[in-house]
């Protein structure tokens, strides 16, 4: 069952070069996305710097009007709804923030924090709010949660804090939840056990994550399917184990080769074809096909015309004029 | 609070030395201690010493200690914005370097600051010396950073979470820069990292510290094939990568230790499946029990 | 230091509260004295032109000065914090109409407008109360607009909405509570600037003439100040001390509340 569709959903933010000029220029942060997202799915996006990535994650959940577009939940075009209307229907869509500092207000205890999504949404039939609380504080692994409970944000680590950013958006067990890239500023040995939390109570909940990031190397083991976004459009959207053993567009394959693999004798084998250049800005879009200038196999049909996502015999969608469509032995070793 | 826990560490001329390490295990407070950039206060440097080429940098006076830094041991760090000064042309902040160590006529700054621009593959180098360091991007500015850690060829060179700020492709570039930097000037390096990925690619000897120690150290392939100390093995064994086929995730429970009040005996034991009564009670010193593979383990052989 | 300034200024309050049974005198009872008498046991203070005590004056004065000071600035305050507030979490046009209005009150020549607000409506405590405090909202709106703008981005406001809160409890319950310290700070400094612009005005007669304040008290010691210094001296002292110790409270206020934010 589809719970989410984006459909062309764009966003262009307005450049203000000075107050006496007006410019004409703008900021494409998400320039035409389309996604179906299904109950009970985990889908990653993943990107570099100034691809569109977090817009898309804050505009799917109405915390930002598009520039043009729908997104459909459960059925409602969200910004269409008013006000009180979207705000009942956060009860459903949740996040979770990168930062986990910043995401908590530092002078309300947890107890004050995660006793709000309760309240709001007026969720406390039968057993109390505070039972409900620590209920979930103990669903995270803040366990006694009588010991948590009434702390700061300040006196917790990095880890623990990113558990109480989950426990506040699983506490109503919504059905979407968009996850901004949850354990990039986690320790390594934390990073492992909040996303396996994050699997496990996502299975119990039964709830989909929209997964945002950077780290290809995270998504793997986290996702069900995986949408490559370069420059505010979606290039790459397959399933996850096709993406990795066979990645179709040649900038997946860039980004594939580029993440280093702790292990030294498979990384020092692997012979990689390097991503020359940087991303170029979101206000000038090379013409055409807006990855040629860095591409390695770029012909002169890509600088003319930008290709559209398609579907391949692989199963894979791309948007790319020379998919590659046969499997790239990446790795001389795998690990099973 | 004990920052740094009586760490031995050894860099060989040509050598790629990586410390790997969570967030408060030490590693960036070892590196700058070598170069005696540890604030003070609230920072003390309290016991050891730190040979480079024979000399203490602990003892030695401050005149000979500017000598060597930035000239013979230069250092990159991980945020290129907050380490170049907005206001000044890269021209002349790298042309800095220069001039505080060598002397050199204005021409010949000139002339090597762009040489030094080249050397870190920074495109159309003689246009960029003119430029601010907010007109580059975030990679070009990291490399910045390396050329001026470069510019008087030094024999080591400690890079402090280099690419941690940088997008996966420009971390990339990064990486082959400095593997092919070393190949060519035949610089010594000291990485500190959280990234196993990158230590894997490029350091041919590995530290892992945790909560101020080292608790293994080993060649890199040696560590990562057959590592023996319980963090470590745990480490690896969580380490998320992209050619993982099982999804499954293997976690290292437990948190970091306080460092305030560390835990009794061996730091690891509250995390550790193996923990025996004698690891509550005293801490494993690090012991030799292969050759060049040193742990710190009452189970792997201390005593 | 910052303990110095609360122990200087609770001194002062209570000896506001206490000023009926501290003063000897009637500060308004004319010849209780002979007419500028220097300072002498009975008259640790001397008396002004008209016989009257000055110790009692300074007494009493520091009941006029502490309320018109706290109280002008606890409105200027409040009316900051309510528009700063809207104006820095709504942004828009909602700031920008709120922004233009707060500027007319920062460009009108403050000292004017307390002038022609004062002959227009009166020179009572309560009008000049009343005026200080019209003239210094603007300050702490900005400060407050200021912080909320650099804090409607911050994620837990984000995540705030995303958990459906309404504006109105983000604003008060969310975002208020870490933008106020710098607002808390420039109030404390704000009572200290409301004395003395209430001594200014009544430098030049325009403040309640029943209302024994020390800077009336100045305003007559002008033309006595050469041959009687102690007509001005104490008033003058009691203004500086006064002022001086809020602003130290302001300082220790300043370091107690912002180290905290910078908390991780």
């Amino acid at each position: 069952m589809v719970l989410m569709q984006v459909k062309e959903l764009v966003k262009h933010f307005p450049v203000s070069k000075s107050v006496f000029t007006s410019s004409s220029k703008v900021v494409h942060a998400v320039d035409g996305v389309n996604l179906d997202i299904d109950e009970k799915e985990t889908v990653g996006l993943v990107g570099e710097s100034g691809c569109g990535k977090t817009t898309l994650g804050r505009l799917v959940l109405g915390l930002m009007k598009p520039s043009a577009g729908a997104v459909h939940f459960m059925g409602q075009s969200i910004f269409d709804l008013k006000e009180e209307q979207l705000r009942r229907t956060r009860r459903d869509m949740q996040i979770v923030f990168q930062d986990p500092f910043a995401s908590l207000n530092p002078r309300k205890t947890l107890r004050q924090i995660l006793r709000r999504p309760f309240i709001v949404h007026g969720a406390s039939e039968g057993i109390g709010v505070d039972e409900r609380v620590t209920e979930i504080l103990e669903a995270v692994g803040l366990s006694p949660a009588e010991t948590y409970i009434d702390r700061y944000p300040h006196e917790l680590s990095g880890g623990q804090k990113q558990r109480v950013g989950i426990a506040r958006a699983l506490a109503l067990r919504p059905k979407f939840v968009v996850a901004d890239e949850p354990v990039s500023s986690l320790d390594l040995s934390v990073r492992a056990q909040v996303l396996m939390l994050m699997k496990r109570l996502g299975a119990q909940f039964g709830c989909s994550y929209l997964f945002i990031t950077h780290d290809l190397s995270v998504v793997r083991s986290f996702c069900d399917r995986v949408a490559i976004m370069y420059l505010g459009k979606i290039v790459e959207l397959s399933q996850v184990d096709d993406l990795f053993s066979a990645p179709a567009h040649p900038y997946t394959r860039g980004l594939l080769e580029a993440t280093p693999i702790p292990n030294p004798k498979v990384t020092r084998s692997i012979s990689r074809r390097p991503l020359t250049g940087e991303v170029p800005s979101q206000i000038d879009i090379p013409k055409g096909c807006r990855f040629n200038p860095r591409c390695p196999i770029a012909s002169e049909k890509c600088s003319k015309s930008e290709p559209q996502l398609q579907m391949l015999d692989s199963g894979h969608s791309v948007a790319c004029f020379k998919p590659n469509e046969k499997p790239i032995g990446l790795f001389s070793e795998t690990t099973a | 609070m004990k920052a740094v826990d009586g760490v031995n560490l050894e860099v060989c001329a040509n050598q790629a030395v990586g410390i790997v390490g969570e967030s408060g295990c030490g590693k960036t407070v070892t590196a700058l201690s070598i170069m005696g950039l540890v604030p003070d206060p609230p920072g003390k440097v309290v016991g050891g010493t730190v040979l480079f080429k024979g000399k203490d940098l602990l003892r030695i006076d401050t005149e000979e200690l500017y000598n060597i830094r930035g000239k013979e041991i230069s250092m990159v760090f991980q945020d290129p914005l907050t380490f170049l000064n907005p206001v000044l042309r890269i021209g002349d902040q790298v042309g800095e370097v220069l001039r505080g160590h060598q002397n050199l006529s204005r021409k010949n700054v000139t002339e090597r600051v762009i040489e030094l621009l080249d050397l870190v593959r920074i495109p159309s180098a003689a246009t960029v010396v003119d430029y601010y360091p907010h007109q580059l991007s975030g990679g070009m500015r990291q490399r910045v950073l390396i050329a001026m850690a470069l510019a008087c060829n030094p024999s080591l060179l400690i890079a402090d979470e280099p690419t941690t700020a940088l997008d996966v492709s420009v971390q990339r570039q990064i990486l082959t820069l400095i593997k092919d930097i070393r190949k060519r000037l035949g610089t010594a390096l000291l990485l500190i990292t959280h990234d196993l990925g990158i230590v894997a690619e490029i350091c041919d000897i590995v530290y892992v510290m945790y909560a101020g120690q080292v608790v293994e150290h080993a060649n890199v392939f040696t560590l990562f094939e057959s590592p023996l100390h319980p963090y470590t093995i745990g480490l690896l064994r969580s380490a998320l990568s992209i050619d993982m086929m099982k999804k499954e995730l293997v976690t290292l429970e437990g948190n970091v230790p306080d460092l305030v009040n560390p835990p009794s005996g061996c730091r690891f034991h509250p995390r550790c499946e193996h923990a025996k009564s004698v690891c509550k009670e005293k801490c494993p010193r690090l012991v030799e029990v292969q050759p060049t593979h040193f742990v710190r383990c009452w189970t792997e052989g201390g005593e | 230091m910052a303990v110095v300034g609360l122990a200087v200024t609770v001194f002062f309050v209570m000896v506001a509260f206490l000023a009926d049974f501290l003063a000897p005198f009637d500060p308004l009872k004319v010849g209780v004295a002979k007419v500028l008498q220097n300072p002498i046991l009975g008259f640790p203070m001397g008396s002004d032109h008209l016989g009257r005590d000055i110790l009692s004056g300074v007494i009493y004065g520091a009941r006029v000065s502490l309320l018109i000071g706290f109280a002008a600035a606890g409105m200027s305050a409040l009316l900051g914090i309510l528009i700063g507030a809207i104006s820095g979490y709504l942004g828009g046009n909602v700031d920008a109409v709120l922004m233009r209005i707060t500027e007319i009150f920062q460009i009108v020549p403050s000292f004017f407008l307390a002038i022609l607000l004062v002959v227009f409506f009166g020179a009572s405590v309560w009008n000049v109360t009343f005026v200080i405090g019209m003239l210094s909202w603007p300050r702490s709106a900005r400060l407050l607009r200021a912080e909320f703008l650099s804090m409607r981005t911050k994620e837990f406001v984000q995540a705030a909405r995303s958990v459906g809160e309404k504006n109105l409890f983000i604003i008060f319950s969310e975002v208020l509570p870490n933008a106020i310290p710098p607002v808390v700070v420039n109030t404390s400094l704000e009572v200290g600037a409301a004395i003395i612009t209430e001594a200014a005005l009544a430098f030049f007669g325009l403040s309640d003439p029943s209302a024994v304040s020390w800077g009336m008290m100045l305003r007559n010691a002008q033309t006595y100040l050469r041959q009687s210094w102690w007509t001005a001296a104490f008033p003058g002292i009691c203004i500086f001390l006064l002022v001086a110790a809020l602003n130290l409270v302001g300082d220790g206020l300043n370091d107690a509340l912002n180290p905290r934010l910078k908390e991780r």
